[in-house]
């Protein structure tokens, strides 16, 4: 089962979650599949201390692609759950700083 | 910015530059952008991830390395303008003496000083080599001799006439395992003549051995070779020579009169003639006095005057020696390597040997632009057209066969054409150093005051003749 502090997996740093931060105010994790958006609200509250505005998720869809040695060898690329949360103006979460 | 100077010994410059933070993270940034330009980092397209990313991906150092890099080339420009530093060539970068604030060294080769001494004072005698009657005596005969006929004539043969002879040599005492037959019977001519020269064949002294036989007489001439002859096995041998003439031919000289004037060339009389080869030796006995003696010249001037110049000239100029000495070996299908393996040398060695050369070298020409200068010699712009058209005739038929890129030919269009007035500016100087230490500087003032003084020195005016020749060229392509 899952715990509240299991529920992040990893913050999603690329280059649309850098948009989303800077310009939104909103910070990326991915997020364990059974997790719920109140159970994530809860979970960024707890652990960095913030305040959390609202919270969006996607289920990202697993893909198939291909091997780039062996080309007809298909591999499916398991698809994960993405929170995206929004928090109240003035917070920040450490790990996403310096990235501005 | 604080800057610190301090001259040093060998004619360079020490720099301290300090400055505070701000630039210094304002390089960082500028490095970080450049750097991610080429770096990958997961989630961003290249380029684009912000600077906290970039310093947690490559590190703080490698960014540092870069910014440092940008911010040097930012401050040095701005150092030496504040400093007045006239530099001679890229400076270097000594030490990184502090990172926070950024403090560095930079070290900065100076621009030659050359103090010229008492040049006007050099005095040499000035006494090019008159051309004798004798010397012309030399010529002449030398065009009889190769306007010679050879003639069969009957009667013993004299110094100077040509035998057509068969020989055979065999040795007089037979020693085991060697053969006894030097030479087998063979066709031979021979010129007669009164000395002996050691690769003579069939041995030193065969030719004056000759005088006096006539066609269809027979010889035999004794030789005992010396004990160090050159070929081995014959060595300390006695043998035994037979020698028929087939015929004497005698060498005919063409008489001495007009007739031979003109067909020579284009000279009506003797005398002619004469005074043509006179006046051709003794112009060129005198260019190349004149070299010579500008030569001796400048080495006085030279001993007049305190040159100095930063150690990177002179390894230029090392450079220079050695690309030539390259070049020079190319021609003989021959390359570095090989040739340094035959010296038994490595190009350390090379660049100490020629390091006097290039010495001498770079101190002639300092001294020659000094000069050039201190004499105010100007060459004027027509001549520069004219000298450089030449060299671009002898150029083009060679450019044309490439198709070159353009950019290129601009560029060697500018060589040439710097090459030339360096080439003409030197050359004035050298007349001018000659005048004045001959003593003729009387008469060299006159020639001066009718030479127009209109062109800029060269130095500045490299802009300007990049263009003249395109000029030219567009004559010349509409001439066809």
């Amino acid at each position: 089962m899952t715990t509240i502090y299991d529920v992040l997996l990893r913050p999603i740093v690329t280059e649309k979650s850098n948009y989303l931060n800077s310009d939104l105010h909103q910070y990326v994790f991915e997020v364990t599949g059974d997790s719920s958006k109140s159970l994530i609200k809860d979970a960024v509250e707890l652990l960095f201390d913030v305040d959390v505005l609202r919270v969006n998720v996607v289920n990202v869809p697993a893909k198939r692609t291909r091997r780039f040695r062996n080309r007809q060898l298909r591999v499916r690329r398991s698809g994960y759950k993405k929170a995206i949360v929004t928090l109240a103006q003035g917070d920040t979460i450490e790990i996403f700083e310096g990235v501005k | 910015m604080k800057i610190e100077t301090q001259e040093l010994e060998n004619h360079q410059i020490k720099l301290t530059v300090e400055t505070t933070a701000e630039p210094l993270d304002a390089a960082k940034h500028q490095a970080a952008r450049k750097l991610a330009r080429r770096t990958k980092i997961p989630g961003f397209r290249p380029g684009k991830a912000p600077y906290g990313m970039i310093l947690r991906h490559l590190g703080e150092q490698a960014i540092l390395d870069e910014a440092i890099e940008i911010l040097v080339n930012d401050i040095y420009p701005k150092a030496l303008e504040e400093e007045r530093v006239d530099p001679y060539g890229p400076g270097e970068l000594e030490k990184i003496v502090s990172i926070d604030p950024p403090k560095f060294e930079f070290l900065v080769p100076l621009k030659p000083r050359i103090e010229i001494g008492d040049y006007k004072s050099v005095r040499i005698p000035y006494e090019p080599k008159q051309i004798a009657a004798s010397d012309v005596d030399e010529v002449i005969d030398n065009l009889r001799e190769r306007q010679a006929f050879i003639e069969a004539v009957d009667r013993p043969a004299a110094t100077g006439d040509i035998l057509s002879l068969v020989l055979s040599g065999k040795r007089k005492e037979v020693t085991e395992g060697a053969e006894a037959e030097i030479v087998k019977e063979r066709q031979l001519h021979v010129l007669v003549k009164d000395s002996e020269d050691d690769l003579e064949y069939p041995f030193p002294g065969f030719a004056r051995s000759l005088v006096g036989l006539s066609k269809g007489e027979a010889r035999v001439l004794e030789h005992t070779f010396p004990e160090d002859f050159y070929v081995e096995n014959l060595r300390s041998a006695e043998a035994e020579y037979t020698v028929r003439v087939e015929e004497v031919k005698s060498h005919v000289l063409p008489e001495l009169d007009d007739e031979f004037a003109k067909s020579i060339g284009e000279y009506a009389t003797l005398d002619e003639l004469r005074a043509a080869i006179q006046s051709e030796l003794q112009e060129q006995a005198t260019a190349e006095y004149d070299d010579e003696y500008g030569e001796q010249v400048l080495d006085e001037v030279i001993k007049l005057t305190n040159i100095k110049y930063p150690p990177q000239m002179l390894e230029r100029e090392i450079d220079q020696v050695i690309e030539q000495l390259e070049e020079r070996l190319q021609q003989q299908k021959l390359d570095m390597s090989l040739y340094l393996k035959s010296r038994k040398m490595t190009m350390g060695d090379l660049r100490e040997e020629v390091k006097p050369v290039a010495e001498s070298r770079l101190e002639k020409t300092l001294v020659m632009l000094e000069l050039s200068e201190a004499e105010a010699i100007r060459i004027d712009a027509e001549e520069v057209q004219e000298e450089t058209n030449r060299t671009m005739d002898q150029l083009s038929d060679y450019m044309e066969d490439r198709s070159l890129p353009k950019r290129l030919e601009q560029e060697v269009v500018s060589n040439v054409v710097s090459n030339v007035m360096m080439d003409m500016l030197i050359k004035k100087t050298m007349v001018r150093m000659r005048d004045l230490a001959s003593g003729r500087i009387a008469a060299a003032e006159q020639s001066e005051e009718s030479t127009p003084v209109e062109t800029p020195p060269p130095a500045d005016s490299t802009a300007d003749t990049g263009e003249k020749p395109k000029k030219k060229r567009k004559k010349r392509n509409e001439e066809p």
